[in-house]
């Protein structure tokens, strides 16, 4: 069974096709590594629908980066 | 208001009274215009035991069928204000009576009889008080408003009946279209003021549908996007004889163009018509250039239009009267804006969407049409719906719910779905969030969407 980060690095590539971001450094803003508005914005929901958890408009600036995003996951279904 | 002198709801009836050729099917049950006449009579005669006055309210439950067009005929013969209503308004009845200021609720049950119950505890509402001067027959549907109230509309059967004045060829036609729309009421009166024949429904599941267009040898579907995709994903088109069909008409919602496609290779023999109207303004006559076409102009006898920063505008001479619980959208001069998005090409218009449900993803606009559109066209999707939900980073996110032909890994679907749309979208059209759902729950949410697409509509 694919880890937390393998799922969510499949996500990433998933919603940025045909473009790769660059995710040698997993702690860099996402939106620095290769991905625009909406690209984030769709990983966030795919994120939510993948994990089943619910990022609200105030956990943003924890989910920054492909690290972040991991730990909030993580934290939240006790991973 | 504008007043006639010669009564269009008489001239209808004594028409109906002179003819034995079939007007009305039920099931089995073949009904020719002097029976209906009849059957009508036989109601007045009840209707006024009972002390139902002209200019009276009168709301009646009931589908189309052999007890609720006689009941309908008889109201507007003694010039009274028929609302017809459907068993699914009966969770806000109390309110919908209480907008109409109803006098009268007449429960229409072929098992167990029919009742008449006088309702004399709502005000009277101005509009209404207004109309019954002219002692003219009157009609209420409802609208949904912005706020869950519903809107009334009250209309002239008079004026409603003048777009039937032009004689035109009768159709064998299913009456799809619920009794308390009023797309129903204009189909019922075009069946039967152009001599035609309205077949009843005991519901609208596809099975229903194609045994009654088989049974009766049914000439005229009038529906919608919605459910033509839904006859195609039930897979019962082949297990019925549906050869008679020469004219399926859709309105209401805008046609996705892999849906018209796939309809007319299904039904090659028939043509395939887009019509337009609002609850407010009637339905119009339309034409488009081919029926393979989403282009059409839009209009005909009795109504004008035209287009303003991209916004159809009508008028027409079959205006409702008024809301009877709303300020009046129609201007001095007698325009209406529909609220309808239009792309314009010499004299047609493309419809693009409600200016209401237009999205705003990161300050672009994205029309929920035609991203269906491209969904619906991606192997073995049934049908999909386009939405928007509020999102912190672009505004406004891009939502879809797709149904599948066959069952399918929902993970592996949204991935392909996504792909199709990205080679087939901006990027910004592309929808951020996709759900698989089952055909059924994919009716209910094209059903819900209308209706919050109506509701957003008339607080415009």
């Amino acid at each position: 069974m694919d880890s937390v980060r393998e799922k969510v690095i499949k996500l990433v590539f998933e919603v940025c096709r045909p473009s790769r971001p660059d995710l040698s450094d997993p702690s860099r803003a996402l939106l620095t590594v290769g991905l625009d508005s909406l690209d984030y914005a769709t990983l966030l929901m795919a994120i939510e629908d993948s994990f089943n958890v619910k990022v609200p408009d105030a956990d943003l600036e924890k989910v920054i980066s492909l690290d972040d995003i991991v730990k909030y996951v993580e934290e939240r279904k006790g991973a | 208001m504008v007043r006639t002198d010669v009564s269009r709801v008489d001239a209808l009836l004594r028409q109906l009274a002179d003819s034995r050729a079939t007007a009305i099917i039920e099931g089995h049950n073949e009904i020719d215009g002097r029976s209906l006449v009849a059957a009508t009579t036989a109601w007045i005669d009840e209707l006024r035991r009972r002390q139902v006055k002209a200019g009276e309210v009168c709301a009646f439950i009931g589908e189309f069928g052999a007890q609720s067009i006689p009941l309908l005929l008889a109201l507007m013969s003694m010039r009274a204000i028929a609302m017809p209503l459907t068993q699914s308004a009966l969770p806000e009845l109390e309110r919908l009576l209480a907008i109409a200021g109803a006098q009268w609720l007449v429960r229409l049950d072929a098992a167990s009889g029919s009742s008449i119950t006088q309702v004399d505890k709502f005000p009277q509402n101005h509009l209404v008080d207004q109309f019954r001067q002219l002692k003219h027959a009157g009609l209420i549907v409802f609208t949904s408003g912005s706020s869950g109230e519903p809107k009334g509309i009250l209309h002239d059967f008079e004026r409603v009946l003048g777009k039937f004045d032009k004689k035109r060829p009768g159709w064998r036609t299913l009456l799809f279209l619920p009794i308390d729309h009023f797309g129903g009421i204009n189909t019922l009166l075009g069946c039967l003021a152009h001599q035609g024949v309205g077949i009843c429904l005991a519901n609208r599941a596809p099975e229903t549908v194609c045994a009654a267009i088989a049974a009766a040898r049914a000439e005229l579907l009038p529906t919608t996007p919605t459910f033509l995709n839904v006859l195609l994903a039930s897979g019962r088109v082949s297990a019925y004889d549906l050869s008679s069909l020469r004219l399926i008409t859709y309105g209401a919602e805008p046609m996705p163009q892999t849906t018209l496609n796939r309809i007319t290779a299904v039904f090659p023999q028939a043509k395939l018509k887009q019509t337009y109207g609002l609850s407010e303004l009637g339905v119009l006559h339309s034409k488009s250039p081919d029926e393979k076409s989403l282009w059409l102009k839009v209009g005909g006898d009795g109504f004008e239009s035209r287009v303003i920063d991209g916004v159809l505008h009508i008028r027409s001479q079959s205006n409702m009267i008024g809301y009877l619980n709303a300020p009046n959208p129609i201007d001095q001069d007698g325009w209406m804006s529909t609220g309808d998005f239009v792309e314009q090409r010499g004299d047609l218009v493309r419809f693009l969407g409600r200016t209401s449900e237009i999205l705003n993803v990161g300050g672009q606009k994205v029309f929920p049409a035609e991203v269906e559109d491209v969904l619906i066209s991606a192997p073995r999707v049934a049908d999909a719906t386009v939405f928007g939900v509020p999102h912190p980073l672009v505004g406004q996110a891009v939502c879809a719910r797709v149904s599948l032909v066959a069952p399918e890994d929902p993970d592996a679907a949204i991935t392909r779905l996504r792909a199709h749309c990205r080679e087939h979208l901006a990027k910004f059209k592309v929808p951020m969030r996709f759900e698989i759902v089952d055909v059924a729950a994919q009716v209910s949410d094209r059903n819900k969407k209308l209706r919050t697409v109506n509701k957003q509509a008339n607080n415009e």
